[in-house]
């Protein structure tokens, strides 16, 4: 006899006997059979199936004595952990079951033989056993039918806890597919729902019966129908689709659109259903479908492009703006459709996107289908993350149209009111003049009153095609490096006959030493404008203030003070706006034409500085303008460079002296004589060169002339010659002049 | 070099009236007018100007063009000539002077004015650009 197993399996034990769920179960036929099959086997009165519980031995079919459960059984115990069946012929001779109930009261049993129930794992569960009022025994092969009967009461057992478990794991799985969000189902190949979750039936209001008869394709929108046919036959085939979009139709008729994968399972290279996981995405397709509508009702040209350069999406805007199908602009490089000529600006603002800035007005010209092109503004910014950049753009063409036009338009006309103005002022000027005799002083008044309207007009017209052209754009600034000094001079220069006849002492004062860059001409003529405006509303014998001053590290201010009246503090910004007054009577009183402020303004702002106006009603005026002044290793190379063109320069006139000289000695044929006299007048200007521009033509020049004059043997120069020499001449004046 | 004559070439009789009134009276020159280039080249063999004062904007063949027939074969005049324009467009007066003019002079003039500027253009002094353009 082998040992029993060990205790320490009792707790495993017990719950593979629980796990089999059979304990404390009404009596079943199946195992009522058996005790009664061991009964007559063993020829036995009693059979008892019992199953060893923690602390009971509890009976699940018995034959032969009524009785349900016993609190201690020794001899079951005692057989179930044995391998093999346990015999005792006769009870009462046997010390370890003394006081068994069974042996002391009903039935008094005497003989006992019990086969141990086990599970596929070895657990003792119970025992099969027969008993008998009498001492006996048995023959070996009922013994045999004894161990058989347990076995199969065992297995029995085993294959009801196998049933509860596929159970329980089946509701596990339900519960898991019934609290997915996405609709799930699996369709025969007959087309029938085998199964769907919850969610499923939650979204299409089908449960029941009603579900029961239900094919797939009946919730199929009936526009899809064709399509799901195909796409089941298909999968069917063995052909999975891991993505489709389709409208299902629910129980009340409410559609949704659902996005999934289809897969068929296989047995035995057979389909066997169809299993469909559904989410439901109606809300996203109706947003994206509205997101569409917007994109492409959108007059905006909007569009995405790849970092590549490439076009990726565009709405139908570039279609109806551009006259392309959409096919022939997706996936091109934009830049094909550019206009070359904005080629250089759309490449550096493209290539400022890129580096994560955005774009906004930028403007430029796509070439249309026929030819003809279009003005777009752009708004653009860049997802570095995706590579890609979403732009939108506004056809500006008509804008643009109207603007070019309206230039034109003040253009020619500031053009043709020159041709009449030029006319009557000089008519006028001629009469003031007294050139056509003397006038009566009423005459002479009346005449300066209409020459003198006649200039404002010039000056107005002046001024407006100025602004026109700064605004426009057309104002090209030739900057170079400008002494500070040299500008303040130049403009006291202009002013100066002006604030004598007005009595006012101009006073300057640190003006030389910083150089700023920028467009000496414009300079001046904004100084002349600032000191102008002040010597107009200085009182009588004042002084107006000129100075150069640094406000920073790089910056240089320029400021004109005068002592006049002051401008109240809500008329200050107001002034650099086009035709702005402190008052409209100072137009007629002061000469001016109101858009000095605002053409200086322009011109400073395109220098990238500013400008503005300091006043303290009553006491006076500051207008200033700020400039970046040029940076010291600029200054520096650009000072030394002067020098060194001076000294060029200083040896050029020296030579030039020389030529001089020979060209006076030479003596050509008298019909040569004007154009000797124009090589003398064009190689005397020459001599007033300052030595700060033109000194590379000037010897250049200088070289050829005295490599003409040499070759033609000196004195009695040829036509040819002398008008070679006149051309090379003229050619360095207007170099050095222009 | 001395002026003692100048021919005058501007479509716009006013303009050639006064011009030709400031030149005679305030320049105390002699004074030849002419209505167009063609007229203009027809009268410089009879009249042997010192100096030519040429409007550019003039209909047919305006001043560029009057002014290359006179400076070719078979006129081959190197008289010096002026251009008068109511554009005043830098780009333009350099382009009249690298042509060959000796100057350039912008409508409205100053009748008052305008024989000093002949003057001065003529006598070669370097006159700063925004001078010249400015009547």
């Amino acid at each position: 006899m082998k040992s029993p197993p060990p205790l320490i399996d009792e707790e495993s034990r017990l719950r593979a006997l629980r796990e089999s769920g059979i304990l404390d179960t009404p009596p079943e036929e199946k195992f009522d059979d058996v005790v009664k099959l061991a009964a007559s086997i063993c020829n036995a009165p009693i059979a008892l199936l019992g199953l060893a519980d923690r602390s009971r031995i509890w009976f699940k079919a018995k034959v032969g004595v009524e009785i349900n459960e016993l609190r201690e059984d020794s001899l079951s115990m005692l057989a179930m952990r044995g391998t093999e069946p346990l015999i005792v012929s006769d009870a009462t001779q046997d010390p370890r079951f003394a006081g068994h109930a069974l042996i002391t009261s009903e039935p008094y049993l005497r003989f006992w033989a019990g086969a141990p129930i086990r599970t596929e794992a070895g657990h003792g569960l119970g025992t099969l056993c027969v008993i008998d009022r009498r001492s006996r025994t048995l023959g070996l092969d009922q013994i045999q039918m004894l161990e058989i009967l347990a076995r199969q009461v065992g297995a029995q057992i085993e294959l009801r806890r196998h049933a509860r478990e596929l159970e329980r794991a089946r509701r596990e799985l339900d519960d898991f597919l019934d609290t997915a969000n996405d609709l799930i189902q699996i369709v025969g190949t007959d087309g029938h729902l085998r199964y769907v979750n919850e969610a499923w039936k939650r979204a299409l209001g089908y449960r029941g019966d009603a579900l029961e008869r239900l094919s797939s394709l009946d919730v199929v929108a009936p526009e899809h129908q064709n399509d799901a046919r195909v796409m089941f036959q298909a999968v069917l085939a063995g052909e999975p689709i891991p993505r489709f979009l389709t409208t299902l139709v629910g129980k009340d008729q409410k559609r949704i659109v659902v996005e999934g994968s289809a897969h068929c399972s296989f047995e035995g290279g057979n389909p066997v259903a169809v299993r469909s996981i559904l989410r439901d995405v109606t809300a996203r397709v109706q947003w994206e479908l509205e997101r569409d509508r917007f994109f492409s009702v959108s007059t905006e040209l909007m569009c995405v492009a790849g970092f590549d350069g490439r076009f990726k999406r565009l709405n139908q805007a570039w279609e109806r703006v551009l006259g392309y199908p959409l096919a022939e602009l997706q996936g091109r490089p934009f830049l094909d459709f550019v206009n070359i000529a904005d080629h250089p600006a759309t490449i550096a603002e493209f290539q400022s996107l890129l580096a994560g800035g955005r774009t906004i007005s930028f403007e430029n010209r796509y070439r249309a289908k026929d030819g003809t092109h279009r003005w777009l503004q752009w708004t653009a910014a860049p997802y570095a993350e995706e590579q890609l950049i979403y732009a939108s753009a506004r056809d500006v063409t008509e804008r643009k149209e109207i603007d070019q036009m309206k230039t034109e338009f003040v253009a020619t006309v500031s053009h043709e009111l020159r041709t009449p103005l030029t006319s009557i002022r000089g008519s006028l000027g001629l009469l003031v003049g007294g050139v056509m005799g003397p006038l009566s002083d009423q005459a002479l008044e009346m005449v300066r009153i209409a020459h003198s309207n006649s200039e404002r007009l010039i000056r107005l017209i002046n001024d407006i095609l100025d602004l026109e052209k700064i605004e426009a754009g057309k104002l090209e600034l030739n900057l170079l490096p400008v002494d500070c000094g040299v500008l303040v001079a130049a403009a006291l220069g202009a002013v100066h006959g002006m604030a004598e006849q007005q009595g006012i002492e101009l006073r300057s004062s640190k003006c030389a030493g910083y150089v700023v860059r920028g467009d000496e001409d414009r300079l001046i003529q904004v100084l002349t404008n600032l000191l102008s405006n002040a010597i107009k509303f200085s009182p009588p014998r004042a002084t107006v203030d000129v100075m150069v001053e640094d406000v920073g590290p790089k910056r240089v201010r320029f400021s004109v003070r005068d002592r006049g009246p002051g401008i109240p503090r809500e008329k200050l910004s107001k002034l650099f706006g086009k035709f702005q007054q402190l008052d409209a009577s100072d137009s007629v009183r002061k000469g001016g034409t109101g858009l000095g402020l605002a053409i200086s303004k322009a011109i400073i702002e395109q220098h990238g500085g500013s400008i503005g106006l300091d006043s303290v009603f009553g006491k006076g005026t500051s207008a200033w303008f700020e400039l970046d002044v040029e940076a010291e290793n600029d200054v520096e190379t650009e000072r030394a460079l002067e020098e060194i063109r001076r000294e060029y320069a200083q040896g050029l006139q020296a030579k030039l002296a020389a030529l001089e000289r020979a060209i006076e000695a030479l003596c050509p044929k008298p019909e040569d004589e004007s154009l000797l006299n124009e090589v003398r007048r064009q190689a005397h200007s020459l001599r007033g060169t300052s030595g700060s521009y033109g000194f590379k033509e000037v010897s250049e020049a200088a070289g050829k002339i005295e490599q003409l004059v040499r070759s033609d043997g000196g004195v009695r120069p040829t036509s040819p010659v002398l008008e070679a020499l006149a051309k090379a001449l003229r050619e360095v004046v207007h170099k050095v002049a222009g | 070099m001395r002026i003692r004559k100048v021919l005058l070439v501007d479509d716009e009789p006013d303009l050639r009236k006064i011009g030709a009134l400031s030149l005679k009276m305030v320049g105390r020159w002699e004074v030849v007018v002419a209505a167009s280039g063609a007229e203009a080249i027809a009268l410089l063999s009879e009249e042997n100007p010192d100096l030519i004062i040429l409007d550019v904007m003039m209909p047919g063949m305006d001043g560029v063009a009057t002014f290359r027939a006179l400076r070719g074969p078979p006129t081959l005049s190197r008289i010096p000539v002026i251009f008068m324009t109511a554009k005043t467009q830098k780009q333009e007066i350099d382009g009249y002077l690298a042509l060959g003019a000796a100057g350039v002079i912008t409508k409205p003039f100053d009748p008052m004015t305008l024989p000093q500027e002949v003057e001065r253009i003529v006598a070669g002094a370097r006159i700063h650009p925004s001078l010249v353009t400015r009547g």
